[in-house]
């Protein structure tokens, strides 16, 4: 039994017991209310340099397993947990929860009161968290200077523009930090996905002749983001149906006027209501946020709202009034999905057949 | 926003048996208490001599008659009703409003139907004609890509071979419209065991029809809960898994709450298949769906879909903290979840917030074999259990541990040992589980069986295994650091109690009470609330854990501790249930603070709605002492049959009143075990008030006349003596020490004279038939002198007046002989599961 | 029996009015000089949807006027029944006009109601929304905002099913 600890930025620690990697970790906590899925939060690029601090009690009861990966690379700086457990339950080359992390070199606590834990991070507005052997005057001064990187994008996304082929129209996605499913989402759709490295300029894009461009979820706060891609949307815009998610979302609005400001308290579960302000209708969808946009910054002239979290009122959808933009906060290919049948990249890829058909002139098909 | 109805009959489900015990009637109360705030009166029409609603509507708002067709009928036409609803009352309730429905009363009648949409109402099959409504359940529900597991009809050899390239063996097959013992469904493993039987199935048929069906007896159960509105507006309340296959009732299974071995894929697929199947079906309101996964593919296959409140959905409202009755009454009022009006104690958007937890819920069923010897105890597809017990905590071996201890007979808290059964007696419970499953399995993990063995043998997920392992491990590690503080701490961890602790370490209670007192984290208790911390709720509703802070403190000053009746096995549970809520009621006017220990999911006494504050824990001592410690309470009551906790308190030194619910065994005095009538009195320090006199019958032989066997009830009692019984009970009451209500039974001797046989606190069964048949509310009397605000001339007012008068009524007990599979001829009191009242005619002309 | 075979299921069909509405509002610039006109008889329904579609997301009222083709029909055989063609005044001079249909086939159902519209007034613009466009134009028409083209046969029937008054959405060809 490894005792050690979590150490807050405001000075206060909470003994656990180690697991997974030992080694001392630092960033940014943030709590996750998911009632399945713990594999796909740690390996969710969103959480890069994040320690993931999960509601639900019991983790690593089904083990894990290579199939439940959000993507290769592993970004979660730590997680914390109530109660682990060390499970295999896949007879194939799968490994438990505890190898898992060690393996991937993420350290562990447990034994930790959650719920006493998220009670007190609501109200005193955390940011930053360590994992560490001794909670001593030395570790908290190491926490406080802690800067964490501003370069998160650079770290999760692909540095060279890679080809998953198919059949369909052409998609160029900019990758900030995706998510595997985004990809498997479009090629669901047998579309031709060209992903791209976050800093690719407009040129660049338009040479490779795509038919819709997805901007994807990502680490990090946008307004620490390179203006490249800022200018490449602000380009894109008029020339071709722009698909933002998460981060992108976050950044379209910025292109469009928006502002961006940290959360008190982000959300990262999927189990906010979320309205569909077109529909009236109410859905539930993946949400792993931390920032969000300004609601007095929209300019009404030139974006519509389209999602509202009906929880914290954030603003969940946004829409361009000019051109074929459009873009959501949460995830809508996430592991966890949207159930009421909205789907938003069918919505996408019918737009630019719209198109396709407008450009073409063609009459009836 | 009005609602479309004005004055709605519930459809009562009827007396407690096997698989229903108070949880309709619990979720019936709830829903009436929002539509009488929405201005709806509600009626009952119920035979359940033990239900809340009969005791606590006005007068003439409970109808006492079994539901029937033109029982309903009668009502709906006299009390100018015009809308009903079956979800609180099981398929007899269904089966009633759709052949209300297709005689086109509720059209004439303008009466609309609530809880279920009148053109799906077909679609749910209880009737004899159910093979047909399957399949037209199924045929919707494939249309909209639902995997179901669905039967084909065939009727010679030639369709059935064209059928079976279909499917894989296992497959079941049943005869259609057999006789009723020739009914059931036969599984078969392979083609041989087919063919040398097929042909007399198709005998066994009048009309040469089989179905066929896949066999998914070895497939996991899953259940969801779900609530959808009439805007389509739908959300998961929560999940549930059964710790046994599909072959094995979920009645009879062990259930976590949520699922604990689901993949966030899997998850997702039953939740887009849900949102999928409450949208073709029209459900409005509440629906538990049950689903068969096949255990390589991991596909899951629709196999049955309740739209009415069960046991599920009990289960789920004590797990989740989400008012899951109050939603449904809401939305079949038209209130839609994004506007509906909660209690302040939730936060308004409560409804909408898929509820998320940081607890885990494990639900044990109740047994009842040791009482019944001679019913088989094998559990399949028929249910057995008489009831449930339910444990909640922030792992998964303490939930697991906390559901165990619960469902235990012991009285100290101590888990029974099988380590004197033989390898060959292991291996036979593991293929054939019975109720001692659960502690079997421990003892095969124990005796180091492989998981993977074990998994094989039983279907059921090794996962569950490992979290058992880790269970006895910790029982290693506590045995081996006697009274060691770090040993404790990790027992109690997962779960474990202070009587546990006693037996491993040989030491007494005290002890490890103070060694408790001396660890540096305490027991805590957490709010069960759907939120997981993220929304400042205030639910009343809480259980231990051992973390950082506790989040209750003293409730107040004037406060009442109820310990609950906890699981029910055979007896007069459910009665004492309702009697423990009425209670709370009663307690509650009076000015006092309550608070409920229980660990019933099924229970009326434990919803939120009934008390101020609801402990879900192990009713031992440890855990009566540790609520004691922080609440302080002025008053604990305590059942009569927990001994060893009432010897426990007494010794306790103490600042609380101890009150001992009847029967409190010690007291009472008995010549004869013998009895035909009684006289029940309202007995003070002071004064002896005759209340009535009750006639006892024996159903099966009117020549026995112990008092066991006697299991019918009536008033007023036929016999001309009366007024004479009535003074010499009197006199002999007075003889003795006895307070509150007291009964003093006579039999005939053999000269055919009354002679008196015993005097005892009335039975918690016959008080509530005695609230029925007076139209007057003992329990509140008897609650006001066990408090100190007891007024004598209340009572002389009630019984001079004009008023007070008795109404001819019946009770009979009701047995689960049919539903075990048992003769009849056991007719004794301590059987009873149940009861059903009646108006008496038969004495009303007497 | 006829083959039925659900081509355009309910959610995709509201996807479809809810895409259609976004491209009416980026088309236009706003919602403020709009007017709605449905064809009779599952036009209106659909025309009504994207009106509400537009209230929720703009706050304003877009009036809609319910149109009756029958008697510019060219196709068919004037009954000779005298009534207005739309039952709502509302002056559509100088107004954006959509008009919403829910099958486009040979245009001349859209050939009348252009005609039946220059009756009621002289909008500044009209334009062409329709949920379901199946080929075989006879005249020179198109659509500016399609919900979903279909390639089909003249055999064939294409039905679009409106919960309003068919218990149901949805599009179905049915094969002769």
């Amino acid at each position: 039994m490894e005792k050690r600890y979590l150490i807050l930025d405001d000075g206060t620690s909470f003994l656990g017991e180690g697991f997974g990697d030992l080694s001392n970790t630092t960033g940014e906590l943030i709590i996750n209310t998911d009632l399945n899925g713990y594999q796909e939060a740690i390996t969710d690029p969103v959480y890069h340099n994040q320690i993931i601090m999960f509601t639900q009690p019991s983790i690593g009861n089904i083990g894990t397993n290579p199939q439940n990966y959000e993507s290769i690379i592993t970004s979660a700086k730590g997680i914390v947990v109530n109660q682990r457990e060390d499970i295999n339950q896949s007879p194939l080359k799968a490994q438990n929860l505890s190898e898992f992390l060690r393996e991937r070199q993420i350290p562990g606590i447990w034994k930790i009161d959650t719920r006493a834990l998220r009670q007190y991070v609501q109200s005193h507005h955390v940011q930053k968290a360590s994992i560490v052997n001794t909670n001593d005057e030395h570790a908290f001064d190491q926490l406080t200077a802690a800067v964490l990187s501003n370069q998160q994008i650079q770290a999760v996304a692909t540095p060279k523009p890679y080809l998953v082929p198919g059949s369909g129209m052409t998609i160029v996605v900019i990758d900030l930090g995706l998510r595997e499913s985004i990809i498997r989402q479009l090629a669901k759709l047998n579309c031709n996905i060209i992903v791209v490295p976050w800093d690719t300029d407009f040129k660049g894009i338009i040479s490779l002749a795509p038919e819709g461009v997805v901007i994807s979820s990502g680490p990090g706060a946008p307004e620490e983001i390179d203006n490249t891609v800022l200018e490449t949307i602000i380009k894109l815009q008029p020339c071709l149906p722009l698909f933002g998610i998460g981060l992108g979302h976050e950044l379209i609005a910025i292109a469009n006027g928006a502002t961006v400001t940290k959360m008190a308290s982000g959300v990262h579960g999927n189990h906010h209501p979320i309205r569909q302000i077109i529909t009236n209708d109410i859905l539930y969808a993946d949400q792993s946020q931390t920032y969000q946009i300004e609601r007095q910054s929209i300019d009404n002239n030139r974006l519509i709202i389209t999602f509202v979290d009906l929880i914290n009122n954030s603003i969940q959808g946004l829409r361009s009034r000019d051109y074929p933009t459009f873009s959501v906060q949460f995830s809508p290919e996430g592991t966890s999905g949207i159930d009421s049948g909205l789907d938003l990249f069918a919505e996408f890829t019918e737009s630019i057949l719209v198109r396709r058909r407008l450009n073409n002139n063609e009459f009836g098909i | 926003m009005n609602s479309e109805f004005k004055r709605i009959l519930i459809l009562g489900g009827g007396p407690s048996n096997i698989g229903h015990e108070g949880e309709q009637d619990a979720a019936a109360y709830q829903a009436i208490a929002v539509w009488e705030q929405l201005g709806i009166d509600c009626y009952v029409i119920d035979d359940n001599a033990y239900s809340l609603l009969l005791t606590e509507l006005p007068a003439k708002q409970r109808i006492i008659a079994n539901p029937t067709t033109e029982s309903v009928t009668r009502v709906l036409k006299e009390q100018r009703i015009d809308a009903i609803t079956p979800i609180f009352g099981q398929k007899n309730a269904l089966k009633i409003v759709q052949r209300l429905a297709r005689k086109g009363v509720l059209a004439e009648l303008n009466v609309k139907l609530v809880g279920l949409h009148k053109n799906n109402l077909a679609l749910f099959g209880t009737e004899t004609a159910n093979q047909h409504a399957n399949t037209v359940i199924a045929e919707r529900l494939i249309n909209n890509q639902i995997p179901v597991v669905s039967s084909t009809f065939v009727s010679n050899f030639s369709e059935l071979r064209a059928t079976l390239t279909k499917l894989n063996f296992p497959i079941t097959i049943k005869a259609v419209d057999a006789p009723k013992n020739l009914q059931h469904r036969h599984v078969f493993q392979n083609m041989e065991e087919l063919n040398n039987n097929v042909e007399d199935l198709f005998q066994q048929s009048p009309v040469h029809q089989l179905t066929l069906a896949q066999s998914v007896g070895d497939y996991q159960e899953v259940g969801i809960v779900a609530v959808r509105d009439r805007h389509g507006n739908k959300l998961i309340v929560s999940s549930l898994e059964d710790l046994n296959p599909i072959k094995v009732n979920a009645t009879d299974s062990v259930i976590f709450v949520p699922a604990q071995t689901l993949t966030a894929n899997q998850i997702q697929q039953l939740r887009a298949l849900t949102f999928r199947l409450l949208d073709c079906l029209g459900i409005e309101g509440v629906c538990h769906i049950q689903f068969a996964i096949e255990q390589t593919t991991k596909t899951p296959y629709v196999f049955k879909v309740n739209p009415f409140f069960n046991s599920a959905t009990a289960l789920v409202t004590h797990a989740s903290g989400y008012p899951l009755a109050m939603v449904v009454a809401n939305i079949l009022a038209d209130q839609d979840l994004d506007v509906m009006q909660l209690p302040a104690t939730y936060h308004r958007l409560t409804p909408l917030l898929q509820p998320v937890y940081d607890h885990i819920t494990v639900k044990i069923p109740i047994w009842s074999f040791d009482y019944l010897t001679m019913a088989n105890p094998e559990l399949g597809g028929r249910a057995k259990a008489t009831g449930a017990a339910m444990g909640i905590g922030s792992n998964f071996e303490a939930a697991f541990m906390h559901a165990l201890r619960s469902s235990q007979p012991s009285p100290k808290d101590v888990l029974p040992s099988y380590s004197e059964l033989s390898e060959d007696e292991i291996i036979q419970q593991l293929l054939h589980p019975t109720d001692k499953q659960l502690l079997i399995l421990y003892e095969a993990i124990n005796r180091g069986y492989s998981l993977p063995d074990l998994s094989e043998l039983t279907k059921i997920n090794p996962a569950l295994f490992e979290i058992m392992k880790n269970i006895l491990n910790v029982i290693q590690f506590v045995r081996k650091n006697q009274l060691r503080p770090e040993a404790l701490a990790e027992g109690n961890r997962y779960g474990f109690g202070n009587g546990m602790f006693c037996n491993f370490w040989n030491t007494s209670n005290e002890s490890v009470q103070n060694l408790q007192e001396e660890l540096p984290s305490p027991k805590t208790y957490k709010m069960i609330e759907p939120t997981a911390g993220e929304l400042s709720e205030r639910l009343p509703a809480f259980y231990s854990t051992y973390g950082l802070n506790s989040e209750v403190s003293q409730l107040s000053s004037n406060s009442a501790l109820i310990i609950g009746k906890g699981r029910n096995h055979l007896g007069p549970n459910t009665a004492s249930d309702t009697y423990t809520a009425e209670m709370l009621i009663q307690l509650r006017k009076l000015g006092i603070k309550t608070i409920i220990l229980n660990n019933n999911p099924n229970s009326v006494s434990l919803i939120s709605e009934l008390s101020d504050r609801q402990y879900v824990e192990p009713i031992q001592l440890g855990e009566i002492q540790a609520i004691i410690a922080i609440e302080k309470p002025a008053y604990v009551f305590l059942p009569g049959n927990r001994h060893y906790l009432i010897r426990a308190l007494q010794k306790m030194k103490h600042s609380f009143k101890l009150i001992i619910i009847p029967p409190d065994q010690n007291t009472g005095e008995w010549q004869v075990p013998d009895g035909e009538v009684d006289v029940d009195l309202l007995v003070t320090k002071a004064d002896v008030v005759p209340i009535a006199t009750v006639g006892f019958r024996c159903r099966t032989d009117c020549n026995k006349h112990g008092l066991e066997e006697q299991t019918d009830y009536y008033v007023p009692a036929q016999t001309p003596e009366l007024a004479q019984l009535t003074n010499t009970a009197v006199a002999a009451v007075q003889k003795t020490k006895l307070t509150g209500l007291i009964q003093v039974v006579f039999h005939k001797n053999s000269a055919n004279n009354y002679e008196l046989s015993g005097i005892t606190p009335l039975r918690i069964t016959e008080t509530i038939f005695l609230n029925h048949a007076t139209g007057v509310n003992w329990i509140r009397l008897l609650m006001q002198m066990y408090t100190s605000h007891f007024d004598i001339s209340d009572v002389s007012q009630i019984i001079n007046s004009d008023q007070f008068k008795l109404h001819p009524l019946k009770m009979q007990v009701v047995f689960p002989f049919r539903e075990l599979g048992i003769s009849k001829d056991l007719q004794r009191r301590n059987f009873e599961i149940g009861a059903w009242l009646a108006v008496d005619n038969e004495t009303e002309t007497f | 029996m006829q083959d039925e075979k659900v081509v355009l299921d309910s959610m995709s069909m509201q996807r479809a009015l809810t895409r259609i509405t976004y491209e009416i509002i980026e088309k236009n610039k706003g919602v403020g000089n709009l007017i709605l006109i449905g064809i009779k008889t599952r036009g209106v329904y659909l025309a009504d949807r994207i009106a509400n579609r537009l209230k929720k997301l703009e706050n304003t009222d877009v009036p809609v006027i319910k149109l009756d083709i029958t008697k510019y029909r060219d196709d068919q055989q004037s009954v000779g029944k005298v009534g207005n063609v739309a039952e709502n005044t509302v002056d559509i001079t100088n107004k954006n006009v959509i008009l919403v249909d829910d099958v486009l086939y040979t245009g001349r159902t859209v050939r009348a109601a252009l005609a039946a519209i220059n009756e009621i007034g002289r909008p500044k613009r009209i334009n062409l929304a329709v949920l379901v466009d199946r080929g075989h134009r006879e005249l020179p028409i198109r659509a500016d905002f399609v919900g979903k083209n279909i390639p089909s046969s003249k055999q064939e029937t294409i039905k679009v099913l409106v919960s309003e008054i068919d218990n149901r959405d949805g599009v179905e060809i049915k094969q002769p």
